[in-house]
C-alpha cells in the first residue's frame, strides 16, 4: 500500500459500528458506519494488501447521504468538500491497525474516488427502496406545563422504544439482523445494567439518517414537536403505547407474577447468556405463557417468535419484554400528565 | 451404481455460516458459458478464487454476505461482465486498475451450485471440489486499457 503524508490518529477514535453497505462488488466498496454519537461515516475501499484493507473514511451528514443516494453529488465531490479525511487500515477481523488523518490535497490520486463516482444502484446490495428510505415528518402534539427535566427525559424513553421497534420492523435488513441478534444475546439480564445497555446498544443499530431529528418545536399549549424519522416505526411505537395503556392492569399483574416466581426460583441470579437453561417443565411452561401473554397485551404478538429466537431462551425473552413494558409506562406518563399526545 | 458424492470446495467454512448459508439454497444447473473478471490474460488458479479466499482477501461485515464471499462471481455474457466492470471502475480506481480482463468458462452441474441470475446478468457459484472451471477457461479478453 502507498505511503501517505499525514498525522497518526488514535485507534480508539475509529470504534465505529457497521450499518449498511451502499456499494458492493465481491465485498463492500462503500459502507456506512456509525460512531457512538449520532455521527455517520462513509468508508470507501481504496487499497488492500495481504494483511489489511485500507479505507478512506470521512464524516457524513444526513444531507450528504441523501444527496449521494439521490445522485445529486458524487463521492469525489464529497471528499473535495473536506479539508482532511482519514485513511484507516483494518485487518481482516475488522480491527484498526493504523489510522492517519490526511489533507485531501496530499492524497495520492489513486486513493480518490473516480470523477464519475455517482451512486450506482446496480452495485447496491439491496434495492434502492430498501437501502435507506428517506425519513418523513412526524408530529408529537404537546401541551400542559413542562418542567425542564421533562425535556431531557422524553427523548430518552422515546428513543429507547423507537430503537426497539426499529430493530423489529427492519429485521430483514442484513445490517439490522446481524447487529440486533448480537445485542439480544449479549447480556445476562441479572440487573439494571443489562436493560440499560440493551436499549443503548439497540440505538446503535439505527443509522443516524433514521434517528429522530428535531425539525421544529412550537412550545405552546397546544404546541408541537416536529420530528423527521421513519413514520412506520413511530406508528408502531404509538400503537404499542395504546395497547400498554389499555392493558396496564393485566400487564402489571403479569409483571408481579413473574417477579414472584423469579424470586422463588432465584432467576435473578441466572446468567441469561446461557442458551440452554436447565429449567423444570413447569418453569418453561410458565415463561412461555408469560412471554406470549406479554406480547399479546403489548400488541406485538407477531414478534413473539422473533424476540424468542433472538433472545435465545424464554427467561431472557420475558425479561426483555418486561423491561420494554417498564419503558412504555415511563413514556405513557407524559401522556397521562397531558404533556404529549403520541 | 453408486452415486458420486459432490463436496463443496469450502464445506468447512459453510458449516460456520449456520442457517444463513446460501450454499444449501442454491441449485445445480447446466449453465453453459459464463464470464468472470480476472487480472491476467492467461487464467490461473488465483483468478478463480472467491473474495474470502483470494489473496489479498476482502473484508465483510455480516454472516450472510461472508457466506456469499465463498462463491465465485460470474456473469452470463461478455457484454454484461464488461458493463459491470465499467460501473465498478467509475467509482473505484483500485478495481479500475486491477480488473482489466474477462475470461470465459463454462458451468455445469458438476461444477457447483448457482444463485439466481440478477438483472445485471450476475450470479454466484458455490464450487464443488474438483470442478472444471479453470480447465474450461479460455484465454482472457482485455476489456479495458
Amino acid at each position: 500500500m502507498k505511503n501517505v503524508i499525514g498525522q497518526r490518529v488514535r485507534k480508539s477514535a475509529f470504534a465505529h459500528q457497521w450499518v449498511e453497505d451502499l456499494l458492493y462488488f465481491e465485498g463492500p466498496l462503500l459502507s456506512l458506519l456509525k460512531a457512538s454519537t449520532s455521527q455517520d461515516y462513509f468508508y470507501f475501499h481504496i487499497d488492500q494488501d495481504k494483511a489489511n484493507v485500507r479505507w478512506l473514511a470521512f464524516t457524513v451528514s444526513r444531507k450528504d447521504i441523501r444527496d449521494y443516494l439521490s445522485r445529486k453529488k458524487t463521492l469525489l465531490e464529497m471528499v473535495y468538500e473536506r479539508e482532511s479525511v482519514e485513511l484507516v487500515d483494518l485487518d481482516f477481523n475488522g480491527e484498526v491497525v493504523e489510522a492517519i488523518r490526511c489533507q485531501v490535497s496530499d492524497m495520492p490520486p489513486e486513493y480518490l474516488p473516480g470523477e464519475d463516482s455517482w451512486f450506482i444502484s446496480e452495485l447496491a446490495p439491496v434495492s434502492d427502496k430498501d437501502l435507506l428510505p428517506a425519513p418523513s415528518n412526524y408530529s408529537l402534539k404537546v401541551g400542559g406545563d413542562w418542567f425542564f427535566e421533562d425535556f431531557a427525559r422524553l427523548p430518552v424513553y422515546y428513543i429507547q422504544l423507537y430503537s426497539f421497534f426499529y430493530s423489529l420492523v427492519n429485521i430483514d435488513k442484513p445490517s439490522v439482523r446481524s447487529n440486533a441478534h448480537e445485542i439480544y444475546r449479549r447480556y445476562p439480564w441479572r440487573g439494571g445494567y443489562s436493560s440499560v445497555n440493551f436499549f443503548r446498544e439497540l440505538k446503535g443499530v439505527i443509522p443516524s439518517l433514521h434517528e429522530p431529528e428535531v425539525v421544529a418545536i412550537n412550545y405552546a399549549s397546544p404546541g408541537v414537536i416536529k420530528l423527521a424519522l421513519l413514520s412506520d416505526v413511530a406508528e408502531r411505537l404509538r400503537d404499542a403505547l395504546i395497547y400498554a395503556a389499555k392493558n396496564e392492569y393485566e400487564l402489571d399483574h403479569l409483571s408481579k407474577d413473574f417477579r414472584r416466581v423469579q424470586r422463588d426460583q432465584k432467576w435473578a441470579d441466572v446468567d441469561g447468556t446461557i442458551i440452554k437453561l436447565r429449567l423444570s417443565k413447569d418453569s418453561r411452561k410458565f415463561l412461555r405463557r408469560t412471554l406470549t401473554r406479554a406480547c399479546v397485551l403489548l400488541g406485538i404478538p407477531e414478534y413473539r417468535d422473533l424476540i424468542l429466537k433472538m433472545a435465545g431462551n424464554d427467561l431472557r425473552a420475558v425479561k426483555i419484554m418486561l423491561a420494554y413494558y417498564r419503558r412504555t409506562k415511563k413514556l405513557s406518563g407524559f401522556k397521562d400528565r397531558q404533556l404529549v399526545h403520541f | 451404481m453408486a452415486r458420486k458424492v459432490k463436496w463443496l470446495k469450502y464445506a468447512k467454512e459453510h458449516l460456520k455460516c449456520g442457517s444463513s448459508c446460501t450454499a444449501s439454497k442454491w441449485k445445480e444447473k447446466t449453465f453453459g458459458k459464463a464470464f468472470r473478471l480476472v487480472v491476467n490474460e492467461i487464467s490461473r488458479r488465483s483468478d478463480f478464487l472467491p473474495p474470502a479466499i483470494e489473496n489479498p482477501r476482502r473484508q465483510f461485515a455480516t454472516k450472510p454476505t461472508s457466506c456469499r464471499a465463498f462463491a465465485l462471481s460470474l456473469f452470463t455474457t461478455m457484454k454484461k461482465v464488461k458493463r459491470h466492470r465499467d460501473l465498478v471502475a467509475q467509482t473505484s480506481k483500485y478495481f479500475e486498475n486491477k480488473l482489466r480482463y474477462a475470461s470465459e468458462t463454462s458451468v455445469g452441474t458438476s461444477d457447483g451450485r448457482v444463485s439466481p441470475v440478477n438483472s445485471d446478468g450476475h450470479f454466484g457459484l458455490h464450487e464443488y471440489l474438483n470442478n472444471s472451471l479453470l480447465e474450461n477457461a479460455q484465454k482472457a479478453v482485455k476489456i479495458a486499457s
